[in-house]
């Protein structure tokens, strides 16, 4: 379940680059290679290990032109197919308060 | 399960500082892309069977100075687990280090190192027999791939096609059509390179080239000319009910590179260089999709002729 506070990562065998403003990411465990459109390409370069879902959202509100309720939906389903797709991992063991789980 | 478990019984035997014994004291010389490659501590054995696989290749003068110098060292064959090859897929064990990389395969184990000047260190326990030359030639498959890197360049998974001149190359997973796609040119009297595996690398005019490899696939062995070919095309390929080619856009066709870049694709020290040679390898010539199908001729859609 992904809330506002959980902070993530890029899983340890993930690699990517920036194409044109896409990201090819190589899962190197089983050499998968994805390609991600430009928001999902930023929301991967901001998943530092540091930043929260909340922070991500509000930093992508100033460089998209994207009203913040579709924004925080769109985030929450790219990171729900990165964590699908082995991508990326939660980063902390935070406990997120009940009221900001989607 | 660690590094080589898989492989080996000891990996801790092997160490370049204490190798152990050569097999002999022949040395070869083998040249083509990426290299000259250099292989010492043979026995005649060995240097027979490496000659006539490579044939043309291997150099008379083996005082020729060489990119990598491998040593080849003869360990017991009780190092080696004994295995069921029955429905095996053989896939290698990698190490990756800054300066070198590990291997490890059936019958054999290697420090491949990457700096310039130094030895690396194949051990096996084979020399005359069937897994002698499959041994040498999954450990050399890898240095290849890795010297290409080094050179701006990839080995890239693919079936390589010459139409007067110019390469096309094809490439995608198993089962995309790469020999299928090699059968259908030469019966139209095209020559092909290889339906398995080309260097592709960065020419001296500003282009792509592309170099056929001496590495088996099921086409290609027979006498293509050696040297480098202009890269006119690079196809992703799929089958369909009829021929067509779409443009990809650039994070795509290096993606696509990525995944028919063998060996290479999976090491995380390394992975920043492949990125930035297929970036600029598919900046000069970008890759496309080609569908294509079995009833309709192909290469008049690829070069109007």
């Amino acid at each position: 379940m992904t809330h506002l506070s959980t902070v993530y990562k890029p899983r340890k065998d993930v690699r990517y680059r920036i194409v044109a403003d896409e990201a090819v990411v190589v899962r190197q465990q089983s050499t998968e290679v994805l390609v991600l459109n430009e928001v999902a390409a930023r929301i991967l370069q901001l998943l530092d290990a540091q930043t929260t879902v909340n922070e991500l959202i509000h930093a992508l509100e100033a460089e998209f032109d994207i009203g913040p309720s579709q924004l925080e939906h769109d985030v929450m389903a790219f990171i729900k197919e990165l964590l699908n797709a082995g991508v990326i991992m939660p980063a902390t063991s935070n406990t997120p308060k009940s009221s900001d789980e989607l | 399960m660690s590094f080589a478990d898989r492989f080996v019984l000891d990996s801790d035997q092997f160490t370049p500082s204490s190798p152990g014994q050569a097999f002999g004291n022949h040395r070869l010389v083998i040249d083509f892309a990426g290299g000259p490659y250099g292989f010492d501590g043979l026995s005649a054995t060995q240097t027979d069977r490496i000659r006539e696989r490579f044939q043309d290749l291997c150099s008379e003068d083996t005082s020729r100075q060489v990119k990598v110098n491998t040593l080849l060292y003869r360990t017991q064959n009780r190092s080696f687990p004994d295995f069921d090859l029955d429905n095996w897929e053989y896939t290698l064990d990698f190490e990756y280090k800054e300066a070198s990389v590990g291997i490890a395969g059936l019958k054999f184990f290697a420090y491949f190192d990457l700096r310039q000047g130094k030895q690396s260190h194949l051990w096996t326990s084979t020399e005359d027999d069937d897994y002698f030359t499959g041994v040498f030639e999954n450990y050399f498959r890898v240095v290849v791939a890795y010297r290409l890197l080094a050179c701006g360049g990839v080995l890239l998974h693919s079936a390589g096609v010459i139409d007067e001149g110019n390469a096309y190359l094809f490439f995608g997973p198993s089962n995309a059509g790469k020999t299928t796609v090699s059968r259908l040119s030469q019966d139209s009297g095209h020559s092909v390179l290889s339906d398995d595996i080309n260097a592709l690398l960065a020419g001296p005019a500003q282009d792509v080239v592309a170099e056929k490899m001496p590495f088996a696939g099921e086409l290609g062995q027979t006498a293509t000319p050696s040297g480098t070919y202009p890269v006119r095309g690079l196809f992703r390929l799929h089958q369909g009910p009829r021929n067509a080619v779409r443009d990809m856009r650039p994070s795509e066709g290096i993606a696509a590179l990525v995944a028919c870049s063998p060996y290479v694709n999976a090491d995380p020290v390394r992975q920043d260089r492949l990125f930035e040679n297929l970036e600029h390898l598919s900046t000069i010539t970008p890759v496309r999709h080609l569908t294509f199908s079995l009833d309709q001729p192909l290469w008049p859609l690829l070069t109007g002729h």
